[in-house]
Formats: structure tokens, C-alpha cells, sequence
């Protein structure tokens, strides 16, 4: 996924674990691992918003954009469709 | 489990499948059982219509009558089967798993069957009870073809799409947080 989620080295500055995290913005302990470990397919504006007010952030310092990943995801579907 | 307890009206429809279902298994069992019967004395029984008259080959439309109705009785049973594993995914939480709409679907489909066998099921029991019962106003053959069946099959139909389309919307949002 070209998009990465920096959840990890936010909650490390602000030395929050993902189980407090989760309490405080309510939302499930699992779908919270879903996002940091990048497996997240979508993200709801109002969980955005609620991880960026406990953990002081702005949407850009949580996630990042991987042009090489981009390019290279294009290309394995790309393969994949003429195949 | 606890959301059919939750939900009165999944405890109560799941309560009323049951009955159903084994009335059906009942009124399935006792026609074989006569099926069964008439095989054993098919000779004796045959003889009788004779003598009264009535043509012979009615016994072999009486036969196959009643394996038509063990058929649509089977069929029925198949329908409250699907239905009760629709009402199982919804207490379940999910009733928008991909199995459903084709559930919908099949149940559709065994409803046209009952009535395609229903239909030519009646014109031969009119036959039968003309025969053996020539005084009409002692008879009474009820065969339903009416509009309420084809609302039921259409419904069931355009309630498999909407299952379809809730299936695919929510495929969608998986790993949405």
C-alpha cells in the first residue's frame, strides 16, 4: 500500500500505548492494528480526526504517501491484468 | 444466539419454521406410507375401481399425484430450511453474508415449482374426484394460482438483488476504520 500510516512513531512521542489510544478515540483495539499495520483499506474522516486530537497531530504527520510503492502496485496490476 | 433472544420477532419466526417443518415432515411421511400401501394392495385396489367402473389408469394418477405433493412438501420444507438459515445470519449480525441472496433466490425459484406442479396437480385431482365422485357439489378442489404467489416469487426475487447489492456495498467498506 502506497499510503503509510505513522501511528507507531506518534504514539511513541507522546507515550501512549494503541490499548489507551483505542479507549480514548473508541475505537476497537483490532481495527486500531488494522490501521498501524497498514492492512487498512479506508479511514473515516472521524476517526482522523479523533487520533489527530488525542495525539496533537496533523493528518500529514500520521500518513504518508510512497511514490515507489505507487508505481510499483501499478505495475504488479498491470501484470496481473494482461495476464 | 442472544440477538434472536434480543429480537421477538427472529425467536418467533425460527418457533413457527419448526411447527412448520415438521407438520410437513408429518403430512410427507403419512403420503408415503399410503404411497406404500397402495403398491402393497395395488392388485385388490385395482380390481375395486374396476367393478365401480372408474378407469384403471386412475390409479396410477392418484399414484403419481401423491408423489407430486411429497414433492411440493419436500420443496416446502427446502423453502423453510432457507428461510430459517436467512433469520440464523441476521440474529447472527450478518445478514448481509454472500450466501443470502442466493438463499432469496433458490426460495424464488422453489416457489415457481410448487405452483408449476401445482397447477397440472389439480387439474388431475379434478379429474380424479369427477370420477369417483360424479355428484360435483361434494367435491371441492381448491387450487391457489393466484396474484399472491407471483408477488411472493417477484418479491423474493428483487430481495435477493437488494441482498446482492448490500453483500457488494459491504465487501466495500471491509478495512474501513
Amino acid at each position: 500500500m502506497a499510503i503509510t500510516v505513522k501511528l507507531d512513531d506518534l504514539l511513541h512521542a507522546r507515550r501512549m500505548t494503541l490499548t489507551e489510544l483505542s479507549e480514548r478515540i473508541d475505537l476497537t483495539l483490532a481495527n486500531l492494528s488494522i490501521l498501524k499495520t497498514g492492512k487498512a483499506k479506508a479511514i473515516r474522516f472521524s476517526t482522523l480526526e479523533a487520533i489527530c486530537r488525542e495525539l496533537d497531530c496533523q493528518p500529514g504527520d500520521l500518513l504518508g504517501f510512497s511514490p515507489e510503492e505507487s508505481t510499483e502496485s501499478q505495475a504488479t496490476g498491470g501484470q496481473a491484468a494482461s495476464a | 444466539m442472544s440477538r434472536l433472544i434480543q429480537d421477538p420477532l427472529l425467536a418467533a419466526a425460527k418457533v413457527v419454521i419448526w411447527i412448520l417443518q415438521a407438520l410437513l415432515v408429518f403430512g410427507a411421511l403419512a403420503l408415503l406410507g399410503g404411497i406404500v400401501a397402495m403398491l402393497l394392495d395395488l392388485v385388490a385396489i385395482r380390481q375395486e375401481l374396476i367393478d365401480d367402473g372408474v378407469p384403471a389408469s386412475l390409479f396410477w394418477l392418484v399414484y403419481v399425484g401423491f408423489l407430486a405433493i411429497v414433492g411440493i412438501l419436500v420443496l416446502w420444507f427446502r423453502f423453510l430450511q432457507l428461510l430459517r438459515q436467512v433469520i440464523d445470519s441476521v440474529g447472527a449480525g450478518d445478514p448481509f453474508a454472500p450466501e443470502n441472496a442466493g438463499r432469496l433466490s433458490r426460495m424464488g425459484w422453489i416457489v415457481v415449482a410448487t405452483y408449476a406442479l401445482a397447477i397440472p396437480l389439480g387439474a388431475v385431482a379434478t379429474w380424479v374426484s369427477r370420477n369417483i365422485e360424479p355428484d360435483e357439489s361434494r367435491s371441492i378442489i381448491d387450487v391457489d394460482a393466484g396474484g399472491g404467489g407471483l408477488i411472493l416469487v417477484l418479491t423474493l426475487f428483487i430481495l435477493a438483488r437488494v441482498f446482492r447489492h448490500g453483500t457488494a456495498m459491504r465487501e466495500d467498506l471491509e478495512g474501513t476504520v
